[in-house]
């Protein structure tokens, strides 16, 4: 279990440190998505740490050590918003592609900073 | 109650999308919802409304609606009164007023939320729109300037998604009461993110060239509107807590000074006007109970200075003392800076003397000095020559300033107490007059058009890292 978090922190900083270092834009792009992967995943580990079982009564009583629901059902909130945020930037990244071709971010800020 | 403030909450967001189908309401309707809201926000802020309530059940939405929020609401109202004005006969599409419904709409809820997943939600969606009119004029440079806040905002919000995942582990809340008992290292995760989205100190860098590509209307959106509902929540948790209202008032003091020193040294109008911003968001956190004041005065005044600056033919300072400007826009310029600088009769002077009576007689002195910088940025309007304009000026820039410096004057009455001494008066006109005296003794030779390197993309992201390492040292 240590590990399966350790892993996750992991992803998130590899997520974030890659976005400083690479110099594509669409590269930066996905290494976002890299980190949202990650703390989507952080709420998961999370929600688990109370049980495993889903948290779905059939019938009679319910004793098992389950899941938490609440971390689930809010990072989906989440994970919306990531979406459209991508979706969003790779819009603006497909405009920017048509005068800037290599879209390397450090050309395109001394160009329009 | 309870209703009817969810109903207010849901009017923007049903407006935005109802003028999306009807374009032809699209003024009416964004004129209507500005004014419920400055009602409400009045409402609120002069009968002291002070309610919480819960949204379904234990992990429902929190919502606290007390003064404070009721200041940032009426800020947001205005802003948006004068945007809309100021936008009136220029023919901007009905998607521009959805925008500003929006716009509206989210920083409302960001103003009454209580728990960290609300505030995430409308923070978030707050950043979306912000892109959106920014790149608004579809062209190159305002989209890169757009992606840019835009990836800067994203990255900021998942640290602080973070935190909130580690409050939750501990407190299973989302709560901002569950804050304290959190491990300090979620507290530095959200205090990064949000001082980072608030434009304080060095994570505030994105915002100067914001707002010089930003359209003069979006600027006063962002000064008058975002930047605030990027800092009311440091508010909000400052005022929870008191070690973290330590933390909050050591980046809010770092600010204060860094903001005004780089503003000195500008030479571009518009990046004068942010930098100075950055300082005077410094001042609206550093004393949580008087923010509201602080905010409602210092929105107005940002954005009527942007607009007013909106309409000028030449952004450097050095090109407006050959030029000279039109003296409307000059009168305008001058009492909005006097407005900020503190001179009494105008909000500034009540809303300083509020947040100084919350502060150790150090912080006091430290501030006091602050505001010779500040006087000194604004004292420069008063050196620019003015011819008067051949041409009446357009009716909706009027008509915003109006709004912008009336409600400038009018807040004087939240605190009237201030003009109960002598001394005070007295002191308050010094900076000014020290500072048109460093104007006129050549500060000016300093200004240039230097742009840091920090103000790049990488450096934006790294110096989110550094934030965060300064602040879990802090909260540690």
């Amino acid at each position: 279990m240590i590990f399966l978090e350790a892993s996750v922190f992991v992803t998130i900083l590899v997520g974030f440190l890659a976005a400083i270092v690479k110099k594509n834009l669409l590269m930066k792009i996905v290494t976002m998505d890299v980190m949202s992967t990650g703390v989507v995943a952080l709420f998961v580990v999370i929600a688990t740490h109370s049980g495993l079982v889903t948290p779905i009564a059939r019938g009679g009583a319910f004793d098992a050590a389950y899941a938490d629901p609440v971390p689930q059902a809010v990072i989906l909130t989440a994970i919306v918003i990531g979406l459209s945020i991508q979706t969003l930037m790779l819009v603006a990244a497909m405009k920017l592609a048509r005068d800037n071709p290599t879209l390397e971010t450090p050309e395109i800020d001394q160009k329009y900073l | 109650m309870t209703e009817l403030a969810i109903a207010w909450i849901l009017l923007p967001f049903v407006a935005g999308l109802t003028l999306y189908l009807l374009p032809s309401l699209a003024r009416g309707l964004t004129l209507a919802i500005a004014l419920v809201s400055l009602c409400v926000g009045l409402g609120i802020a002069i009968n002291q409304v002070n309610t919480a309530f819960v949204l379904l059940d234990s992990f429902g939405v929190s919502l606290s609606i007390d003064p404070l929020s009721g200041y940032f609401i009426v800020t947001n109202a205005l802003v948006i009164l004068a945007a809309l004005l100021h936008t009136w006969q220029e023919g901007y599409k009905a998607f521009f007023y959805v925008l500003l419904c929006l716009l509206h709409g989210c920083a409302n809820t960001v103003f009454i939320s209580a728990d960290f997943l609300s505030l995430y939600v409308n923070v978030e969606v707050l950043g979306i729109v912000v892109f959106l009119l920014i790149a608004y004029p579809r062209r190159d440079r305002p989209l890169w300037i757009g992606l840019r806040y835009l990836m800067v905002s994203n990255v900021a919000m998942l640290f602080y998604l973070m935190g909130v995942a580690l409050v939750y582990q501990t407190n299973h809340t989302f709560a901002f009461s569950a804050l304290m008992q959190a491990p300090p290292e979620a507290v530095a995760l959200i205090l990064m993110a949000l001082l980072a989205k608030g434009a304080i100190f060095i994570g505030g860098l994105w915002l100067p060239q914001t707002n010089v590509v930003a359209a003069p209307v979006v600027a006063a959106l962002l000064a008058g509107i975002v930047e605030n509902a990027g800092v009311f929540s440091l508010a909000r948790v400052s005022l929870l807590y008191s070690n973290i209202a330590d933390i909050v008032r050591l980046f809010a003091l770092a600010s204060i000074f860094f903001g005004p020193i780089f503003a000195l040294v500008a030479d571009d109008v518009r990046r004068m006007l942010s930098f100075s911003t950055l300082g005077q968001l410094g001042w609206v956190i550093i004393a949580p109970p008087a923010a509201g004041l602080y905010a409602l005065m210092h929105g107005l005044a940002k954005a009527s200075l942007f607009l007013s600056v909106g309409e000028l033919r030449h952004y450097r300072l050095s090109e407006l003392r050959q030029e000279g400007l039109p003296r409307p826009v000059a009168i305008a310029l001058m009492i909005a800076g006097y407005g900020i600088v503190g001179v009494p009769f105008l909000a500034g002077f009540p809303a300083k003397a509020l947040t100084l009576s919350y502060l150790d007689p150090w912080q006091q002195g430290l501030l006091y000095g602050a505001g010779f910088l500040t006087a000194t940025i604004y004292s420069k309007f008063l050196f620019l020559p003015r011819y008067p304009s051949k041409t009446l000026m357009p009716v909706g820039y009027s008509a915003a300033t109006m709004v912008l410096l009336g409600g400038l004057f009018l807040a004087n009455a939240a605190y009237m107490e201030a003009y109960g001494s002598g001394m005070s008066l007295l002191r308050a006109f010094l900076p000014p007059l020290v500072g048109w005296g460093l104007v006129a003794l050549g500060v000016s030779r300093w200004e240039s058009a230097w742009q840091g390197a920090w103000e790049r993309l990488e450096h934006l992201l790294g110096m989110m890292l550094l934030l965060l390492l300064g602040l879990v040292g802090l909260a540690l």
